[in-house]
């Protein structure tokens, strides 16, 4: 368990064998020690494993308000202001006598004869017994494997039988258990050799290459994921409370970025009240961020499964942030609204951000009640939205039209209905037919650009680059949003081509990463080695930065082409709504009029007194799709595009794909 | 025909093929698998170099095999759209996180171009394990069809499938049951399916599945952009199903010298299905929940007389609890056996008290006469013989346990008596129904308690006089309770039911002279009451007004008889606070606690402020009965700062796990007196507005069970438990947890692991329970007789309490030790049983004055207080006054109050060995210095009990005594060598006797011993005739001879001879 | 006044720490580096360390997003 306290972590002055150190409070002792430069003999300890305090070799003499005691620094956590005595004659003297003990029971143990010299203990044989056990791989009850199969992967597949000195380590009447997710982290973390790995399924060169910088992420899950993205309480859905911080969760249709209410769908009330937490869940095996969240027993309140209680998967954040666009602040809501879209087949991120749109045209008088078949969708309106839903499954009912997506929506209402087009296009958030994923992107012009020129559509998954741009102001200029935006679309895409999850890359990092200035950190540097390594203990194919990027460039480019040859995939259709990039009504505007009247000023040189609103949205406006523009020049010549957007030959060349397949693609179609 | 079975036969296979299993190399299958729907075709391809060099794999790939299916003119629901999975080279890896997904390309509805989507589950490297690096699915089928890709057959079909359901979360579960062997199975299935609104709409989405053995439900990720579910169901498709080999765990352990004594030789399944549905039915009773596993392996180790193998996988798969965990569980617990056991249980108690009178010999003869070994069981299964560490009715020392019958004061020679007289038994048993409980009990609002009161005493005085039935553990097994059915018999038989009042009473507490019946109010005490003297009571006290002089108690050394209970020194010396309602309610019924003020510190409670109660609590300076002593207000106000500082709930926890051998003053107060309990724990649950309370009670107490689920059910039903009590806001309620046999238990953090349905490892307390404890909130454990004096606090004040006992602990609650203790004095001891007495008592009075000395003259030797984890103390101190300090100062320590009394035919070096030998049973094995440490500690003290003893071994027994106690992790190590540190300090000659000299001065360790036949003999016979070895020869009237060679030194012989004519040197 | 991010500027007062910083621009996503006039300061020290007027603070957060 992790010692958490409201108020955050302070230090601590000790003072170790004399000598004063400064440590963080539960810093557990024997890290301080070996921080100190002293050397503690231990056989159970493991680095990135939760001490146990099981060998008791640590064992240190440490004075509190005057009384001593001895505690094994392992597991004593600091939280006084100690001293700390790392050898005593006392201390020599049970550990002695606790290495002669190890030495009758497992003589022939590697690690026991090295504690054993280290201790002073020579005497095999005084404590040798009918237990005496001559395997120089023997298991020597450590409880590595044990604490790895539940610290990495929440699994207790591994642990001890029998009690006192019968204590042993074995699987089930000697069977192996059919559960096991084969992560191999008991083995990576004997000590002895006791456990072997016999087989992989995939064959790799190297199996301890890809191993070794596996367990590294294990390690980083089990230990520093709590207090970074908390993934494994909460899975994606951490940030809801975070981006409404940030003003970058969307809600009503993305008109604002946060609201007085994203306190009853935060993170907290979905880790206390609905998710189960501890709980294995990993969508793959041996996958130790265990994000995939669930709400069990969830009673159902409408529709044709009223009434019964059914685990729900998720929700992620994308689902939740969805229940805010769409002015959803309650969590039952949420929780049904994505059980419905799951089992329906549905998409909660086109359905949420369609039905956004449809209620802010609502809203806006363009449809009405009789339209949507009596459903009076204002925003918030959680019973008519789950009833759409429900529409959409019978296929029948003004859900089917929602269902059809924003792009014929806006094309029906506008023959239809005689709607504005320019409103419908300024609001309809969409590019290329495909609904925006849940975030709202208008103050990051690098995300902008990030959304409208994935070449699928609007989706993060290409590019995520809010914080770099927005809230770091990393990439200033548009070279350098340029540069993110040719980067992080290629390594990002590198996982789609490998069979990888991208979230174990970012959503923990190692807690040394800020030792790499800004603009590498962000990639998180040792991760990417991680990738590395692991594509060539595969393959045996050594990669670097340049080889992956070439890697993913040439399927960037293809799916590109295709896009081109299917008749899309030109500059026109990389162009954002107007509310992707900036406020699109006076509502809006007003909302951060502050904001808005200060860029004005700074960024434009425009004085926005004496101004009517109505004028300062349009001089934003142009502005911001000026500034747009910009960056899809800077971006597309950085990846070697001509200004429509279009993969050049000598790109195609440079990076080995001009094949006649990929050529034809190019070719203008037959008239 | 399940409904599962039916949809199958409706399937209708259209095409299949068959297929290789090929291994994969470096990452991939390098074949791809293309499924044409329009012309039912299966076709196979083989992977490029140059799609691995320039597409790698994954999207890379699937938009390489999409090129040549389409042209310029593809729409999304064109028949020659291909919908493309696939994994990629590092998909499916175990062994680096996050390596399972899927990607799919399609020409989406929504945008008519490409899109990509990517999904968890276990699809894509299922897909690779079968040997297709990509799958392409082209063509649109006539009906609803699925695609099977069964890897284990090695055949791919395309079926109709019109039954299935379409929605995801249905037509996943349909289709993994489908598909499976069996529940295990269900891992090895992945399903693809999209949902009826994906028919309907072009936001369309595909779930994947994969099965989730803990929740037991197939749980979905989604392909979520771009219209994918809307291409798969324009396609027809209803799912595409792929079933992998069983993934088997690539490992292996290298094999345990010790595990041979713990895996069973016979490993038990249980394939009938009525014992299947039987074992499920009992799992569901505890609502499948993981933290009930050890309650659910207790029912079925009951029913089954053992937990088979396939118990283990049930309950594995109902409660998601790893097997592991259910396997350490299983060889953890005493309480179970993975082999079966006999019908009927024979428990030995091998506690201290038990120990000390000849219990092991009694052991000997039961094996003997059943013909099995400690832990065994007979070849018909009638009969399982087991050692317990303590049953906790050490006042009738020694004891035995036959089925559920507890018999008290057994000798070796009466064992085979027992055998038969139970045998007999069990052929004309017939079981009485119990009373119906009282459900109409009616809620009551703190005035009512009032209300209660006044009723009970008005019902009282309308009887001429009480008669008190002892039932506590001692007196029922002495016929306690047919003493009660007797009394209330022979009253009704003479009309006497309206005048007299028979009251079952939990524990007098002067077990030594059970059955015991106390006319109240007069508080005459009859002992040793039989059922024949029942009509004597009646004719000659209730009708004669004569008190029945032959049942009343003698001073054992005067002989000078005693008329009321308030004169024999017993109990004049004691004060009771704990024990306050022993003998004058019946613990069964909540308003004999009401009429005696219960519940009214709970009131006061109520209207106290939260801080104010763990305030009062603090100054009456109590501390924790449970044997560290710790003040019980500062544990609470510590409870109170974590939960504050992490905005945490609480939980309210009672120790009711008695292990110390020697000590059943729990027992007792449960029995007794439960509501005091539970009224404690609805005090501090007030003070630290917790919720949720429970109370982890050992299960060799039946009798404390069925009176505490008695109480707790009462008292929900008056509305002191549960929701709004006593007509306030405060809502709480108490849930029972049953030890399964472990000592170690009894330590707090081992007992918190085994509350969660884990094997009790104790953890490092460097981070408190009252800071992380159950479930890792903040948590307040105190034992039965703390709680059982916290409303008296209340009630009475904190100076009232504060001022009883020793030292002055107004200020400072370490600074003495107030109140009461509850001691259970047994033993070498007239006057065994429990007494209560102040704080600060000397040993002397104790044993002289209360326990009225040793018994048959002998000469006192020490008295080992504390249990296993306490130490022997000798004569010469005597005089100690007893509290918390004096006796850690001496070596010993409090624990939870046991004394045991050893006379001069105890030996020391035996006792110590005895100890340490009981707990490497007991020690949960989890760190080294405890488990190693005892182990050596035991292989020194029985070389010496041998004879075998070197002199150099006492020094070594002391640094290895000081390392176990110095660096073992829980206190059960901590303290574990007491007994050897304190009879080394105080019995050293001893030692010295056994090493040097070869001799057991008290005659106890067998090795160093003979027994023969002195003058005395009168050749009787009776020796002769009851030993078990037939070792002693003699004709009648001649004197007798021990055959050494037979002689197996059990003390038989000596225990029968009425003319002390066996001698032992 | 101080700068963060070479972009927004806060007003500044005595006595102001980095957390205080943290909490005026809503800093709240754990994977976050701070550093202070190019000085890194650890997470356990934001409550107490304190900011000159005129810094030049970098408020640095990981990057997010599956």
């Amino acid at each position: 368990m992790a010692i958490k306290t409201k108020a955050g972590p302070k230090k601590i002055e000790i003072s170790i064998n004399g000598k004063a150190a400064t440590v963080v409070e539960g810093t557990y002792l024997l890290n301080a020690v070996m921080d100190a430069g002293y050397n503690v003999p231990t056989l159970c300890h493991h680095k990135d494993l939760t001490p146990d305090g099981t060998c008791r070799l640590c064992l240190c003499e440490v004075e509190v308000n005057g009384k001593k005691k001895l505690v094994t620094a392992c597991n004593y956590p600091v939280r006084d202001q100690i001293k700390v005595a790392t050898t005593t004659d006392e201390i020599k003297k049970h550990r002695k006598n606790l290495a002669e003990m190890y030495l009758g029971r497992w003589p022939n143990v590697e690690v026991i004869q090295n504690i054993a010299r280290l201790c002073g203990a020579t005497d095999a044989e005084k404590y040798k017994s009918e237990l005496t056990d001559e395997n120089p791989k023997a298991c020597i009850l450590c409880g590595h494997c044990v604490r790895a199969c539940n610290s990495f992967m929440i699994q207790d597949i591994l642990g001890f039988a029998g009690r006192g000195i019968k204590r042993h380590l074995t699987m089930p009447f000697g069977d192996v258990d059919p559960h096991c997710v084969g992560c191999t982290s008991c083995s990576y973390v004997c000590p002895t050799g006791a456990i072997q790995i016999t087989d992989d399924m995939n064959n790799p060169v190297d199996p301890e290459l890809i191993r070794s910088h596996g367990m590294k992420v294990n390690a980083e899950m089990a230990n520093l994921d709590a207090l970074q993205n908390r993934m494994r309480e909460v899975g994606t859905a951490n940030i809801v409370e975070v981006m409404d911080a940030y003003d970058l969760l969307p809600v009503h249709n993305f008109k604002f970025g946060k609201h007085p209410d994203t306190h009853k769908i935060d993170s907290k009330v979905m880790k206390s009240k609905y998710f189960t937490q501890g709980a294995a869940d990993a969508c793959w095996l041996g996958c130790s961020m265990a994000c995939a969240k669930a709400v069990d027993d969830f009673e159902l309140k409408t529709g044709p499964y009223k009434g019964q209680k059914v685990v729900v998967d998720g929700p992620e954040y994308e689902t939740a942030a969805g229940g805010s666009n769409m002015g959803g602040f309650d969590l039952d809501f949420i929780v049904e609204y994505n059980f419905y879209c799951d089992t329906y087949g549905i998409d909660t991120i086109s359905f949420a951000t369609t039905m956004a749109f449809v209620m802010e045209a609502f809203e806006a008088g363009i449809i009405t009640e009789e339209y949507t078949g009596g459903k009076i969708l204002n925003f918030g309106a959680m019973k008519e939205t789950l009833e759409c839903l429900h529409e959409m499954a019978r296929g029948d009912g003004f859900g089917v039209e929602v269902g059809q997506g924003v792009r014929r929506l806006k094309e029906k209402w506008v023959k239809e209905l005689g709607a504005d087009p320019g409103f419908l296009q300024d609001i309809g958030m969409e590019v290329k037919g495909l609904e925006f994923s849940e975030y709202v992107s208008k103050e990051s012009l690098a995300q902008q650009a990030g959304y409208a020129m994935a070449i699928k559509g609007p989706q993060h998954d290409e590019a995520w680059l809010i914080f770099i741009d927005m809230v770091n102001n990393q990439i200033p200029s548009f070279k350098d949003k340029a540069e993110a935006l040719y980067y992080f679309p290629l390594f990002r895409i590198w996982f789609g081509l490998l069979g990888l999850c991208k979230i174990v890359w970012n959503d923990v990092a190692p807690a040394d990463n800020s030792k790499y200035p800004p603009q590498e950190a962000a990639k998180i540097p040792d991760h990417v080695e991680n990738y590395w390594k692991f594509f060539e203990g595969m393959t045996g194919i050594p990669v670097d930065e340049d080889k992956m990027l070439l890697q993913a460039e040439r399927v960037f480019n293809l799916q590109r082409l295709m896009s081109y040859y299917l008749g899309y995939g030109t500059r026109k259709d990389d162009l954002p709504p107007l509310r992707a990039i900036g406020p699109a009504t006076v509502e809006e505007y007003l909302s951060r009029e502050e904001r808005y009247d200060r860029q004005m000023k700074e960024d434009m040189g425009i004085d926005p007194e004496a101004r009517t609103v109505e004028e300062k949205l349009s001089i934003t406006r142009d502005y911001r799709y000026q500034q747009y523009n910009k960056v899809l020049d800077a971006a597309y010549k950085r990846r070697g595009w001509d200004e429509n957007g279009i993969p050049t030959v000598e790109r195609l060349k440079q990076i080995g794909i001009d094949i006649p397949e990929v050529m034809a693609l190019l070719e203008k179609p037959e008239q | 025909m399940s409904d599962i079975e039916k949809m199958k036969t409706q399937h209708r296979t259209l095409t299949e093929a068959d297929f290789d299993l090929v291994p994969l190399n470096r990452g991939y299958a390098d074949r791809i698998l293309r499924i044409d729907l329009d012309k039912n075709e299966i076709s196979t391809s083989a992977v490029t170099q140059q799609m691995k060099d320039l597409w790698i794999g994954g999207k890379g790939f699937d938009l390489w095999l999409t090129l040549p299916e389409i042209d310029r003119n593809t729409k999304w629901d064109s028949s020659n759209n291909p919908i493309c999975f696939s994994s990629g080279p590092l998909g499916g890896t175990t062994s680096f996180p996050g390596s399972g997904k899927t990607l799919i390309t399609t020409i989406s509805p929504l945008t008519n171009l490409i899109i990509d989507s990517n999904v968890g589950g276990h699809f894509g490297p299922y897909l690779k394990f079968a040997g297709f690096d990509a799958l392409t699915v082209i063509g649109k089928a006539k009906e609803d069809v699925i695609i099977f890709v069964d890897t284990v057959a090695g055949k791919i079909t395309v079926e109709t499938a019109p039954e299935e359901s379409v929605d995801s979360h249905l037509a996943a579960e349909e289709f993994t049951e489908m598909y499976a062997e069996n529940d295990i199975d269900k891992k090895n299935i992945a399903v693809v399916s999209a949902g009826r609104a994906a028919e309907h709409t072009r936001m369309g989405i595909l779930n994947f599945s994969f099965w989730d053995w803990r929740r037991n439900a197939a749980r979905l990720k989604q392909a979520g952009r771009g219209g994918v579910g809307t291409v798969f169901r324009n396609k027809n498709l209803k799912a595409i199903v792929i079933k992998n080999r069983n993934f088997t765990p690539a490992w292996k352990i290298e094999e345990n010298k010790v595990a041979r004594y713990v895996t069973p030789k016979r490993i038990s399944l249980q394939d009938s299905v009525d014992d299947i549905n039987e074992i499920k039915s009992i799992i569901r009773k505890w609502d499948n929940d993981p933290e009930y596993v050890i309650e659910m392996m207790q029912d079925i180790q009951d029913r089954y007389k053992h937990i088979s193998k396939t118990a283990v996988d049930l309950l594995c798969n109902q409660t998601g609890t790893p097997k592991a965990t259910i396997y350490h569980i299983a060889t953890f617990y005493k309480s179970f056996s993975l082999e079966p056991k006999g019908e009927t249980l024979i428990q030995v108690c091998l506690g201290t008290a038990c120990h000390v009178k000849g219990a092991q010999n009694v052991m000997t003869s039961f094996e003997r006469s059943l013909g099995i070994k400690d832990g065994g069981t007979t070849n018909d299964r009638k009969y399982s013989l087991e050692g317990v560490r303590c049953l906790g009715a050490c006042s009738i020392a020694p004891v035995i346990k036959i089925g559920d019958e507890v018999i008290g004061s057994v000798q070796a020679k009466d064992v085979e008596k027992i055998l038969d007289d139970y045998r007999a038994e069990k052929r004309e048993q017939a079981e009485e129904g119990q009373v119906a409980e009282d459900s109409s009990m009616s809620r009551i609002e703190s005035t009512g308690l009032e209300k209660i009161k006044i009723e009970q005493e008005e019902n009282r005085a309308r009887y001429k006089g009480a008669l008190m039935v002892c039932t506590g553990t001692g007196c029922v097994s002495a016929k306690g309770f047919n003493i009660y059915d007797r009394l209330k018999k022979e009253l009704v038989a003479r009309s006497l039911e309206n005048d007299y009042l028979v009251v079952k009473t939990g524990c007098n507490g002067f077990c030594a002279v059970g059955p015991i019946v106390v006319m109240q109010p007069q508080g005459i005490f009859y002992q040793k009451v039989s059922e024949e003297d029942i009509t004597s009571i009646i004719d000659e006290h209730l009708l004669g007004g004569n008190v029945v002089e032959k049942l009343l108690y003698k001073d054992p050394q005067t002989e000078q008889p005693y008329t009321k209970m308030n004169e024999i020194e017993f109990f004049t010396e004691q004060q009771l606070i704990a024990l306050r309602n022993k003998g004058l309610i019946d613990p069964e019924n909540i308003d004999h606690y009401i009429a005696r003020d219960g519940y009214r510190a709970l009131a006061k409670a109520l209207e106290m402020n939260p801080g104010s109660i763990i305030e009062e609590v603090t100054s009456s300076g109590i501390r924790g009965r449970g044997g560290g002593g710790f003040p019980a207000g500062v544990k609470w106000q510590s409870c109170k700062k974590a939960m504050e500082e992490r905005d945490e709930i609480s939980y309210i926890v009672c120790n009711a796990d008695e292990g110390d051998p020697g000590a059943f003053m729990d027992r007792s107060i449960i029995e007794t007196d439960p509501h005091s309990v539970i009224e404690g724990m609805l005090i501090a649950a007030r003070a630290l507005q917790s919720t949720e309370g429970y109370i982890y009670i050992r299960k060799e107490y039946p009798l404390a069970l069925e009176r505490l689920e008695k109480a707790l059910q009462q008292a929900r039903s008056r509305g002191l438990l549960g929701e709004s009590i006593l007509g306030t806001d405060f809502n709480f309620d108490i849930h029972i947890h049953r030890g399964a046999g472990a000592f170690v238990c009894g330590e707090s953090t081992a007992l918190m692991a085994s509350m969660s349905g884990k094997a009790g490892d104790p953890r490092a307390k460097y981070i408190h329970n009252v800071e992380y404890g159950y479930r890792d909130k903040p948590t307040v454990l105190n034992n039965v007789e703390t709680w059982a004096n916290i409303p008296e606090i209340i009630l009475k004040g904190a100076d009232w309490f504060a001022e009883i006992g020793s030292g002055n602990v107004k200020d400072n609650p370490w600074a003495g030790s107030s109140g009461t203790k509850v001691f259970s004095l047994v033993g070498d001891i007239n006057n065994t049983g429990l007494v209560e007495v102040p704080m600060g008592i000397t040993l002397h009075d104790i044993v002289y004055r209360i326990g009225g000395g040793i018994p048959g003259g002998r000469k006192f030797k020490a008295i080992q207080t504390g249990g296993p984890s306490g130490g022997c103390i000798p004569e010469e101190m005597l005089n100690m006054e007893v509290d918390f300090d004096t006796l850690t100062e001496a070596g010993s320590m409090m624990g939870s109050g046991g004394m045991i009394v050893m006379d001069d035919h105890t030996c020391m070096v035996d006792v110590a060995r005895y100890f340490i030998n009981f707990l490497i049973d007991e020690s949960c094995g989890k760190c080294t210095a405890c488990r190693e440490g005892l182990f050596a500690l035991n292989a020194i003290l029985t070389r010496i009990t041998r004879g075998e003893g070197k002199e150099a071994d006492l020094e070594r027994l002391q640094e290895l005594s000081e390392t176990v106690a110095a660096a073992s992790l829980c206190q059960l190590g901590g303290t574990a060598p007491n007994p050897v540190l304190t009879t080394l300090r105080y019995f050293n000659d001893e030692y010295i006797k056994h090493i040097k000299d070869k001799t057991c001065p008290a005659g106890v360790c067998t090795e160093l011993i003979t027994y023969s036949i002195n003058e005395n003999c009168t050749g009787c016979v009776i020796c002769a005739k009851n030993c078990p070895t037939s070792a002693i020869s003699g004709e009648t009237k001649e004197l007798h001879n021990i055959n050494q060679e037979e002689c197996i030194k059990c003390g038989i012989c000596l225990e029968s001879c009425k003319f002390n004519a066996v001698e032992v040197k | 006044m101080i700068v963060v991010n070479n972009k927004e500027k806060i007003e500044w007062y005595e006595g102001m720490t980095v957390q205080d910083v943290l909490d005026k621009m809503g800093y709240v996503f754990p994977l976050i580096t701070v550093s202070v006039n190019k000085q890194l300061v650890h997470k356990e020290d934001y409550a107490t360390y304190e900011v000159p007027d005129n810094a030049n603070i970098n408020v640095f957060h990981l990057a997010h997003g599956g």
